[in-house]
């Protein structure tokens, strides 16, 4: 049997990318399933994340590796702020609120990158020799991004599933009140999955700053990316959001090699649509 | 003593005639001035309708806007008529959107919460994808129009402000109606309200149509205006700016979109004309203060205002 070669290699190319997306979706996950509030200021420290990857290495050159270190106390600061400033205080009121505070969060940020770091697209240079597998090549920087994202991912997933704190905010996202009154701190909680949820969505930036070219004006993009990806993998479930990375990043790869790089946010958009009506638990999650 | 009632009709009688008398004796550039501000009024009372009235948010409303004015140009670049005004395109168009709300209505409608938001913003953004890529419409470049239509300020202003009559009447029978009263049970809830016998699918999915057509209607005459329709039409940004005039305002009320909109539609005017770059920033930053500290909008406000001089 003959397998085609671009068939493989779009396959390789969807998996390394989508396992960036799942990481960058667990971010979301996280703070929606916690909290429920819709993080839609997500997309935007995406691509904070990117330009500290790429400052960094611009200006210091310092590799993304090193920047990933710098990232963790930024986001976890920025998260902290976040949730003292404004998430506190829309938690537990109406959704609008809590939307629009996010989305003028967005517009603050997009602004502030566009006027400061204009909206040329930026990238980096290539840092990774390739690997050729027979026919098909891997990129390095590609790899390099992946393992790290799986390993950061399953770092998550040991702490969420074997740690006192990663069961109380499972507790929490399963109901909150009992959670409560099983002497859970909510607050502390939600301050937490705040900060960890930004720290991943940030270094899921600095990660895609060593894959994909970008611009201030991506973060929407990359913001509904990661709901369809949470959606299907079913919100709070973290390891639903892994394969939904990865289903993302195969149905990416190959409406671009085979249809048009174009058209996939639309058949992105659609099968979020679609499993939103009909399965809207999440395609990966268990009947609840 | 004046109540809020007759607040309200004041201030829309007023606004309706305020409005209309500016054709007349307004200068050009008051005229167009105003004319953007009566299609911003539009479509926050649009979405007052389902969002202000049910309480479903909906994040993508901007797709019904976008549908009426590729409908309008699609028509108007296909259709060689000089005998009809192109407005009545613009009906059509809200017809088309009012379809388009119908059958997308009917599966999202049954989302709750974020999930019915995020299925509306990821809707409007396919469509925006879709109609970059079909080349009939012009694809990412979008439809001018100028060489079949002539930039007419009077016209779209008339044809605005009918709209906004329209809209208005509309707003205040849905209001009086039993059917108004039906969505504000489901916003309270929608459980409820369905085991009072209400048929909460039915009564979303025309709010939802209702929404969606004058929403329609607005776009078309928008693209006729502007002699150009693209993509730009289906920004998320002119969803969010129905929903936070709406709310600013004060939400399912019917002075709410007036007085939100005008007050928001200032509030971007002075920082657009003094702050060009960072406007969106200091935009953001007010977003965000209106929604922390006057989530009640400004109707809230005054009906507090109200009770307490009634107390005294």
């Amino acid at each position: 049997m003959v397998i085609d070669i671009v068939f493989l290699q779009t396959l390789v190319n969807g998996l390394l990318q989508g396992s960036i997306y799942g990481l960058v979706a667990l971010g979301l996950t996280l703070i929606w399933g916690v909290m429920r509030v819709i993080n839609l200021a997500h997309g935007e420290f995406i691509i904070l994340g990117a330009y500290t990857a790429f400052w960094m290495f611009t200006l210091y050159s310092l590799q993304p590796l090193i920047s990933l270190l710098i990232g963790i106390p930024l986001g976890f600061l920025i998260g902290i702020v976040i949730y003292v400033g404004l998430v506190k205080r829309v938690v537990n009121g109406p959704e609008l609120s809590s939307l629009l505070v996010f989305f003028g969060l967005s517009m603050i940020l997009q602004n502030l990158m566009l006027t400061y770091w204009t909206a040329d697209v930026r990238g980096l240079p290539i840092l990774y020799a390739s690997i050729n597998i027979g026919s098909i090549t891997i990129v390095g920087d590609r790899l390099m991004a992946s393992v790290i994202a799986i390993i950061l991912s399953t770092f998550l997933l040991i702490l969420l599933k074997y740690t006192y704190f990663g069961r109380s905010i499972r507790a929490v996202v399963q109901d909150t009140d009992a959670a409560m009154l099983m002497g859970v701190n909510v607050n502390y909680i939600y301050a937490m999955s705040m900060s960890i949820g930004i720290i991943l969505t940030f270094l899921g930036g600095i990660l895609i700053a060593l894959t994909t070219p970008f611009t201030p004006y991506q973060g929407g993009i990359y913001t509904l990316y990661s709901f369809l990806i949470v959606v299907l993998g079913g919100l709070g479930n973290p390891l639903g959001s892994l394969f939904g990375g990865l289903l993302i990043g195969i149905i990416e790869s190959y409406t671009a090699t085979y249809w048009s790089s174009g058209i996939s946010p639309a058949v992105a958009f659609l099968l979020l649509l679609l499993v939103l009506i009909i399965k809207p638990e999440g395609i990966f999650s268990r009947r609840r | 003593m004046i109540n809020l009632k007759d607040l309200t009709t004041l201030s829309i009688i007023g606004f309706l005639v305020i409005s209309l008398l500016i054709l007349f004796i307004g200068s050009q550039s008051l005229i167009a001035f105003f004319l953007t501000l009566l299609e911003l009024l539009i479509l926050a009372y649009s979405i007052n309708i389902i969002t202000g009235l049910t309480g479903y948010v909906d994040f993508g409303h901007a797709v019904f806007y976008g549908i009426g004015a590729y409908t309008t140009a699609f028509l108007i670049v296909n259709i060689n008529t000089t005998s009809v005004t192109p407005y009545l395109f613009s009906l059509i168009g809200g017809l088309v959107a009012a379809f388009f709300a119908l059958l997308i209505g009917a599966p999202v409608l049954r989302l709750k919460g974020a999930y019915f938001a995020i299925a509306t913003l990821s809707v409007s953004e396919a469509v925006k994808v879709i109609v970059s890529n079909i080349s009939a419409l012009g694809g990412s470049y979008g439809i001018p129009l100028a060489r079949y239509v002539s930039y007419d300020v009077v016209s779209a202003y008339l044809a605005m402000w009918l709209t906004l009559l329209f809209t208005i009447v509309l707003a205040i029978w849905i209001s009086n109606s039993k059917f108004g009263y039906g969505l504000r049970a489901i916003k309270e809830d929608e459980i409820a309200a369905n085991v009072m016998g209400i048929n909460t699918s039915l009564y979303k999915l025309m709010a939802y149509v209702l929404s969606a057509l004058v929403a329609g209607v607005v776009g078309g005459i928008s693209g006729i205006l502007y002699v150009y329709v693209s993509t730009e039409y289906f920004k998320v940004d002119i969803s969010v700016k129905m929903l936070v005039s709406m709310m600013l305002g004060g939400q399912g009320t019917i002075l709410g979109p007036l007085i939100g909109a005008i007050l928001y539609y200032v509030i971007q005017y002075t920082l657009v004309t003094s702050y060009p770059f960072l406007h969106l920033l200091i935009f953001g930053t007010i977003l965000i203060i209106i929604v922390l500290f006057i989530p009640e909008g400004l109707v809230g406000i005054i009906k507090r205002r109200f009770k307490q001089l009634k107390l005294r």
